[in-house]
């Protein structure tokens, strides 16, 4: 008895250890999830005639709605029009594709491609893990995207993915509302906090504001960040530039940076033309008050109403997007597309991939709002949705956005300061400014260095 | 090979353990201390520099706010886990009506995972649509909606109820099979010599248990020290870095400002400062044996 009782706890033992190792996973971190069986990827040498080689795609479009099925589609088409490829997709929400991909690169996993903005192009440059696949394209192809979006994607002169669609950045507000309510586009920002004061109303006459002219993201992420910088440059003040002598430097301290300040100051706090709680509003948020009546403005995108419309259909043609305006007319195009890792398993496959799915992501644009990066579909764009027709206009006015191997540190200062400054822990938009400059400037200079 | 089995039945029945705790505890731990030693993104840049993370943290003002603010957060989450977990387990040790029923209740907060605990609070407590406000404002008790996790000043507070509704059933359940070993006699003994039940908890109930405490109280420290997920998920470290635990600056400093040598100084700092809290608790502890 002594000795089957032995047993059976070494049996246990071994159990649990091998049970605790468990199956080996290619997939990223603790956040992701396949949405296929993983498979390690093969290389296009070691693949039979009879296998298929697999390419790996990992980004959050697999995960969000309805993304997924867009993606899905072309993924679908891209199998049959090229049958020696198979694709596995590696689910990865937004916000973890950073950690994701930096994990991935200290164990030497990265998949083929990643889809996402250009923002981490001169970190990961740094970090050696991309290379320039100009090389592989034709110029006339590379001639076909719009040159604003293509820059996003390229860094110190080299091509490192390539943009699908853009995700933009400008003024979406409630047409309807400004009809009734008898006002015009606002065009600077002391005219935007006018009328968010105007659409601040109480609806039904309880004595409670159910409707607030403006939303601000205030949760302390990239997307509070990246929309206050957009708000930074229609003021004339961009957080990040490259000076005379080819030094970072920032414009947030002076008096053009102050009014970028004032402007979300006013709003929130001196009028309360913003929902109480701003510093809680993270991207979710922001729908749900924009797609509840809750809201009238707010920067984001066309994708932003996208997303509204399918959350309540309602909403289907109330809503438009217009440039941000102040003393700068600006819009941030904000293109999405896939980046490719310099030690990609699968080479050609990868691509292959990004050349076809650049030309058919039209579903992309006429289920979610967002432009098309290819100019070939800028008439099929301009018929799918009315807002895609207004932001492929504000093309034009898109911000240098610099491309920096700190932005995300510098990303999380603007945040933090932005939050401070929602949570009333600043007496002024002075005292605001002057503490991000500092704040900012500190990052400059130890990369100055 | 019976012989070697059961001459060495200890060592082979704890050798896997220790294999899996060096490579997914010691190994990682090592890890960390070797990368605290150098500027590196872990990919392409090792350039070592010595002690020079650990100095700059002494000027490095993100950390030392987040270490003032760890500090208020897990004195108050341990002992409201401590208060209410010990509070439900002395009635629970009592022979109610539904003890089972109250048992496996009372358990579910520690069942639920964090994140979906979280998320559960961030839309209970949101300004525009959470039941808290929507029922506080019904109840007149409130005239407008608060916003609870984004007031500088409710901020940490709300915090801090959060986490100590989800870990309490831990100390609870620690404290309930402790108080299960307690004999009987002893409170039998205690009575028939007119011992109220307020002295019969503070001298026979809590010097039974004691050594049981000091594990659960080191356990919820450590764990509670370094927590991140609720935190992040709930105001991700603000408003105005109110409730910026070390976890979170650790979190940005490593995967935002790609600063891994940086990130692993102020995890060398933290495993220090858990380590004390145990030494002082286990010292602590010993001191009222003798």
């Amino acid at each position: 008895m002594k000795k089957l009782c032995k047993i059976i706890s070494l049996l246990l033992a071994i159990v649990i250890v091998t049970s605790a190792c468990g199956s080996s996973s290619s997939t990223a971190g603790n956040n992701a999830a396949s949405s296929t069986e993983n498979a390690p990827a093969v290389s296009e040498d070691s693949a039979s005639p009879k296998e298929k080689t697999v390419l790996q795609i990992m980004g959050p479009w697999i995960v969000e709605s309805p993304e997924d099925k867009i993606l899905g589609g072309v993924v679908e088409s891209f199998e049959e029009a090229y049958p020696q490829y198979e694709v596995e997709l590696i689910g990865v929400p937004s916000a973890d594709v950073v950690t994701s991909v930096q994990s991935m690169a200290a164990s030497k996993t990265l998949p083929d491609l990643v889809i996402v903005n250009g923002a981490n192009n001169a970190a990961w440059k740094e970090m050696d893990i991309l290379e320039d696949i100009s090389g592989s394209f034709d110029q006339d192809f590379l001639d076909g995207f719009y040159p604003e979006m293509l820059k996003e994607f390229t860094y110190d002169g080299e091509l490192l993915g390539l943009p699908l669609c853009a995700a933009p950045f400008v003024l979406i507000l409630r047409k309807d509302l400004l009809d009734e309510a008898g006002l015009t586009v606002p065009e600077s920002f002391e005219e935007i906090v006018s009328v968010a004061q105007a659409l601040t109303v109480d609806k039904n006459g309880d004595g409670k504001t159910d409707r607030y002219g403006m939303t601000l993201m205030g949760f302390p992420d990239g997307n509070n960040s990246l929309r206050f910088t957009l708000a930074l440059f229609a003021a004339g003040a961009p957080d990040i530039y490259t000076d005379e002598n080819g030094k970072w430097a920032t414009k947030i301290g002076t008096p053009e940076g102050v009014r970028a300040f004032k402007f979300y100051y006013d709003l929130a706090i001196t009028n309360g033309s913003v929902p109480p709680g701003a510093t809680e509003v993270d991207y979710k948020t922001m729908v749900n008050l924009l797609s509840t009546d809750q809201a009238a403005m707010a920067i984001s995108g066309p994708h932003t109403i996208g997303t509204i419309v399918s959350q309540n259909p309602d909403m289907e043609g109330r809503f438009i997007a217009v440039p941000l305006i102040d003393k700068e007319t600006v819009a941030y195009l904000n293109p999405y597309g896939m980046i490719k890792f310099k030690d990609s398993p699968n080479y050609q496959g990868a691509v292959d991939f990004l050349q076809y799915a650049s030309q058919n992501f039209v579903e992309m644009t006429r289920v979610t709002k967002r432009p098309p990066s290819r100019i070939e579909l800028a008439d099929v764009a301009r018929e799918a949705a009315p807002e895609v027709a207004a932001i492929l206009d504000c093309a034009q006015y898109n911000i240098a956005y610099a491309k920096a191997p700190f932005r995300g540190e510098e990303s999380n200062v603007i945040a933090e300061h932005v939050n401070a400054m929602l949570a009333g822990m600043f007496k002024s938009p002075e005292e605001a400014a002057e503490a991000t400059a500092q704040a900012v400037q500190e990052v400059l200079d130890a990369n100055n260095n | 090979m019976q012989k070697f089995l059961d001459k060495n039945f200890i060592l082979v029945f704890f050798l896997p353990t220790a294999i899996l705790s060096a490579v997914l505890i010691i190994y990682p731990m090592g890890y960390g201390i070797y990368i605290s030693f150098f500027d590196t993104n872990l990919v392409n840049k090792w350039d070592f520099v010595g002690l020079r993370n650990y100095i700059s943290l002494l000027s490095n003002k993100a950390f030392q706010q987040s270490l003032i603010v760890n500090v208020k957060y897990i004195v108050a989450v341990v002992s409201g886990h401590f208060l209410l977990g010990t509070i439900l387990a002395l009635n629970l040790n009592k022979n109610i009506k539904g003890r089972t029923v109250f048992r496996c209740l009372l358990m579910l907060p520690w069942l639920i995972p964090e994140v979906v605990f979280a998320v559960l609070f961030k839309w209970i407590l949101n300004p525009q649509y959470g039941i808290f406000n929507f029922t506080l404002m019904d109840l007149r008790l409130l005239d407008a909606p608060a916003s609870w996790l984004g007031d500088a000043k409710l901020a940490l507070p709300a915090v801090i109820l959060i986490s100590i509704m989800k870990g309490y059933p831990f100390v609870m359940i620690m404290v309930l099979a402790a108080l299960q070993t307690v004999p009987g006699q002893l409170y039998e003994a205690a009575e028939i010599d007119g011992c109220s039940s307020r002295s019969a908890f503070f001298h026979i109930t809590v010097p039974s248990i004691v050594p049981i405490l000091t594990v659960a109280l080191i356990l919820d420290t450590v764990n509670w020290f370094k927590h991140y997920t609720m935190v992040n998920i709930l105001t991700g470290g603000g408003p105005a870095n109110t409730t910026s635990l070390v976890s979170v600056t650790i979190y940005k400093t490593a995967f935002s400002s790609f600063k891994f040598g940086l990130a692993g100084a102020m995890a060398v700092i933290v495993f220090f400062i858990c380590y004390i809290f145990s030494w002082i608790y286990r010292r602590l502890t010993d001191e009222k044996k003798t």
